[in-house]
């Protein structure tokens, strides 16, 4: 059997696992294992499991990982993202969906200090998810804008999937958060649109808030101003020079827990708390993380991949076209995938060829963002909706597939403007480096 | 489930979360040495020897002491979208299957370490700034590992949450 | 047929990269289509410090090792990587590469166990480049925060009292334009492959130190090839393969240094007489290695000896 045969059942097989609830991590542990075994020797698949599984765990680049989710659960435990939300809620009242664009707007201020999407969505869920539904909000929009928002914080700088990115891909993690700001800032106000006009279709079910006086809200802007510091700390200081991304991640958390404490709303068991839940958090993320580098490993052997490539390349399609299939097989990968495990597995095999038809990396890294976004939302796996689900019981998960539809198209929206205006992605990162 | 074994298994859990302290401090050495370091390069142009050593020892401890607890505590990511669907009783046998796979591949795993680990013993690796012997941080790695097939294997025999679907607000990813 | 899996952690546009492939191209010539490499670049297979052992597990059939990412486990041949220690003949890649592949197998081959030495290679030796200051003194370099990539180079800047930064080599250009760097630490090969020329303003020559590297064949596959196979491998590498490399490597140095001084980079010459103090200064770095081997029972000084002579 061909090793490119080998390589496509047992990716079939690891699909049906996943499906059969093997943990994610598991499931790709066992496919990897398997692989090589099947490619060589149980010997050499256990050479690549053992080094790869303390390598993976040891590796300086990806110490951002834990340090950013700990930055943001310090924000929410010294409930600085509650603040955010009313503030927003305050500034944004009377509007017809204006709970919906709050939390939007929420969760892309909150994703720039918090580098995963999914641990803004689970925030947001928790602070404005019951506001909207006590409001009389459609549990539908309510938790679609949730979702949406929530994937804003890997597209929005920090993110973690763009160190795994910068670490593969061996392009500068500065650049890369540099190029991701413009579509962070313009793909939440794609969701805006999107959730102004879903409100107004439907009137009945979205109650509009008092409106607050012009001088309340503009009260309301000084509340969130430690998200302001944090970020200009942060993020500022990466695209500034003053930090590399692992220092300003370690600056960021001190900084959050000084403020918290400072401003008496992180208690000392409130960052006991924090700890916890980064450690837990990013255990789990790196078990996916050695999962996934082992099956890579296993599938970069195969040459499944360069066979789909060289398909691609025999129909002599034009360089948009393939970019365009390349999406297409993304986007088919996240109705099944998780997103770490996505861009481990894909990046090494398309960057070589997106590059030989002359684009540009780093912008490429931002469209894989874009569609590992879009896999996060829209179903059947998408791990924001089950965050929400899980955290909101009662809701049923066919209702919140309904309800994500009109909120894909944003994302797809601004895939387009990046085919038309590249420099939406690169005009940053050209004027600070 | 008899007295004596759920008193064990209550035993096990005190134990895991007892070393859940320990990559919660490997967090904040991660954290304040870096800190530290960015204080002394700007401050007194004198960066601090070793960081990059510090951090990616602390890191490995934080992961692997902190995967017992996650295993025990169920926190793994799991597509559950089947559970509606199918009968009850066919999850429970999905749960335990990946309970067996859970002990079975976390064994393969400390077995396929262990050459990698003696390998860094014998030939002496050391790391680039601390000086700091390798091996050792494998005997991290490995106490770990096998601390979490105890996990699993606890597990498997009904202890600890198995998996839940698991995203809890407190697993928040 | 036989296919050998070669793994390299360099990217695809990498000198090491051309000469994998031309090497290929050779096998596959003179076998008639019988020996082929597969190739995979740019880390697929594994980390630099892991390169050693994707050969002897038998993950890939041959590896192009760096030394240096593994300190502790090649003592010996970093010996060949010490600050200012060159062949007496000359300090081009071309030289020390061919001196090194040379005494391999008299003196590094038990440092690599199960593995048989295809060739060694040995860059031109780094340069140090500055963005403010003109270095021509040991003075010069104190205090000065320097971009450095591994062990030798970093004691080699603390001696001279300056502050070594792990910087990832993308990255320096930024830290150097942003003055969180005065300097750092390159061939010229790669102050032009990753832009330093807009930024530095003086380079310091001679280079101070080079790194090693090996072409590394997994002992028991070569052993399981036809004889036929192993001759046609055996003359298409060793000592002349390795000449051969470092001229590829020489001739992208020159091409850098042009670019240098394209970007009205002023290079500094030192004489004998003023790189004395240097050599001074990290003399005792030299010795402490080579008495470390030679305490462990090898002959380090030996080899340093032929190697410098
Ligand atoms: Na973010
Ligand atoms: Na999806």
């Amino acid at each position: 059997m061909s090793a490119s045969l080998i390589g496509l059942f047992v990716v079939l097989f690891m699909f049906g696992i996943l499906f059969l609830r093997m943990p994610v991590w598991i499931a790709l542990l066992i496919c990897g294992i398997a692989g090589n075994t099947l490619l060589s020797r149980l010997p050499v698949a256990a050479a690549v499991t053992g080094t790869n599984a303390f390598d993976t765990a040891s590796n300086y680049g990806l110490s951002v990982i834990p340090l950013f989710i700990l930055m943001g659960e310090v924000a929410t435990n010294s409930r600085l993202s509650a603040e955010l939300f009313k503030a927003a809620r305050v500034i944004l009242s009377g509007i017809p969906g204006g709970l919906a664009v709050a939390t939007i707007g929420a969760s892309g201020a909150f994703g720039a200090v918090c580098g995963s999407s999914v641990a803004t969505a689970a925030t947001m869920t928790r602070i404005s998810l019951p506001e909207m539904r006590e409001a009389g909000y459609d549990d539908g929009l309510a938790t679609a804008s949730v979702a949406a928002g929530g994937s804003l914080g890997i597209l929005i700088p920090p993110s973690i999937i763009l160190v795994i990115y910068a670490a593969i891909s061996e392009q500068p993690l500065p650049q890369l958060f540099a190029a991701a700001l413009l579509p962070g800032i313009l793909l939440m106000l794609l969701y805006v649109l999107v959730a102004l006009i879903v409100a107004r279709r439907q009137k009945d079910n979205v109650p509009v808030d008092p409106p607050a006086t012009l001088k309340d809200r503009l009260l309301a802007l000084k509340d969130p101003w430690q998200f302001l510091v944090l970020f200009i700390a942060t993020i500022g200081g990466i695209y500034a020079g003053v930090f590399s991304p692992n220092e300003a991640a370690a600056v960021g958390a001190f900084g959050a827990i000084l403020l918290g404490f400072l401003g008496r709303r992180l208690t000392l068991q409130g960052l006991a708390h924090a700890l916890k839940v980064t450690v837990i958090t990013s255990c789990v993320l790196f078990t996916i993380i050695i999962g996934a580098t082992i099956f890579a490993n296993f599938i970069v052997q195969t040459k499944l991949p360069d066979l789909l490539l060289a398909g691609a390349q025999a129909l002599h399609l034009a360089p948009w076209a393939v970019m365009a299939l390349i999406i297409v097989m993304y986007i088919l990968m996240g109705c099944f995938l998780e997103g770490i495990g996505m861009v481990l597995i894909t990046v090494p095999v398309f960057l070589p060829v997106v590059m030989s038809f002359g684009y540009d990396p780093i912008w490429f890294a931002i469209i894989v963002v874009i569609v590992v976004e879009l896999g996060l939302i829209h179903p059947p796996v998408g791990m924001n909706l089950f965050i929400i689900q899980a955290q909101a019981p009662d809701i049923k998960i066919k209702q919140l597939y309904v309800a994500i539809l009109p909120f894909l198209l944003a994302p797809f929206a601004l895939i387009l403007l990046l085919f038309a205006f590249p420099q939406i992605a690169l005009w940053l990162p050209m004027l600070l480096y | 489930m008899s007295v004596s074994s759920a008193g064990f298994s209550r035993l096990l859990e005190r134990y895991f979360r007892l070393l859940l302290v320990i990559p919660i401090l490997a967090l904040v050495a991660m954290m304040l040495i870096t800190v530290a370091d960015v204080f002394m390069r700007y401050v007194f142009n004198a960066p601090i020897r070793g960081v990059y050593d510090t951090i990616e020892i602390s890191l490995l401890i934080s992961i692997y002491f902190a995967l017992p607890a996650v295993i025990l505590e169920g926190h793994q990511i799991v597509i559950d979208l089947i559970d509606g669907i199918v009968p009850e009783r066919l999850v429970r046998v999905m749960k335990s299957v990946a309970a067996i796979a859970a002990v079975v591949v976390l064994c393969f795993m400390f077995w396929s370490m262990l050459k990698p680990a003696r390998n860094a013993y014998d030939f002496g690796d050391i790391k680039l700034e601390l000086n700091f012997p390798v091996w050792i941080i494998w005997t991290f790695a490995l106490f770990g590992l096998f601390n979490s097939i105890i996990a699993a294997i606890a597990v498997l025999f009904g202890t600890g949450s198995a998996d839940g679907g698991s995203l809890d607000s407190e697993g928040a990813l | 047929q036989t296919t050998l899996k070669v793994s390299s952690f360099l990217p695809p546009n990498n000198a090491w990269q051309k000469e994998l492939e031309a090497w290929g191209e050779k096998l596959k010539e003179k076998s008639k289509g019988e020996l082929t490499l597969e190739i995979f670049p740019a880390a697929q297979l594994g980390p630099p410090n892991r390169q050693y052992q994707l050969v002897t597990n038998g993950v890939a059939d041959i590896a192009v090792i760096l030394h240096s990412a593994t300190p502790g486990r090649f003592p010996m041949t970093e010996l060949a990587g010490q600050p200012l220690t060159f062949p007496s003949t000359g300090k081009t890649s071309e030289i020390m590469s061919r001196r090194l592949t040379e005494l391999a197998p008299k003196y590094l081959a038990a440092e690599h166990p199960d593995t048989k030495i295809l060739w060694m290679a040995v860059t031109p030796p780094l340069k140090l480049h500055t963005t403010k200051t003109d270095v021509t003194t040991v003075g010069d370099v104190n205090g000065l925060r320097v971009r450095y990539a591994g062990k030798v180079f970093q004691e080699i800047l603390e001696a001279f009292g300056a502050a070594p930064l792990p910087i990832p080599p993308g990255e320096t250009v930024d830290a150097l334009s942003k003055g969180v760097a005065d300097g750092a630490m390159f061939p010229y090969e790669a102050t032009k492959s990753f832009n330093l020329g807009s930024v530095v303003k003086y380079s310091l020559e001679p280079g101070l130190a080079s790194a090693t590297f090996a072409l590394v064949m997994n002992q028991s596959v070569f052993d399981g090839l036809s004889p036929d196979d192993q001759k046609i491998i055996e003359e298409t590498t060793g000592p002349a393969r390795a000449e051969a490399f470092g001229r590829r490597w020489d001739a992208s140095e020159a091409d850098g240094r042009q670019y240098m001084v394209d970007n009205n980079v002023k290079i500094e010459t030192l004489s004998d007489e003023q790189i004395a103090p240097f050599k001074q200064a990290v003399e005792p770095i030299v010795k402490k290695a080579v008495d470390a081997v030679d305490a462990a029972g090898k002959p380090g000084g030996a080899f340093i000896a032929a190697y410098t002579k």
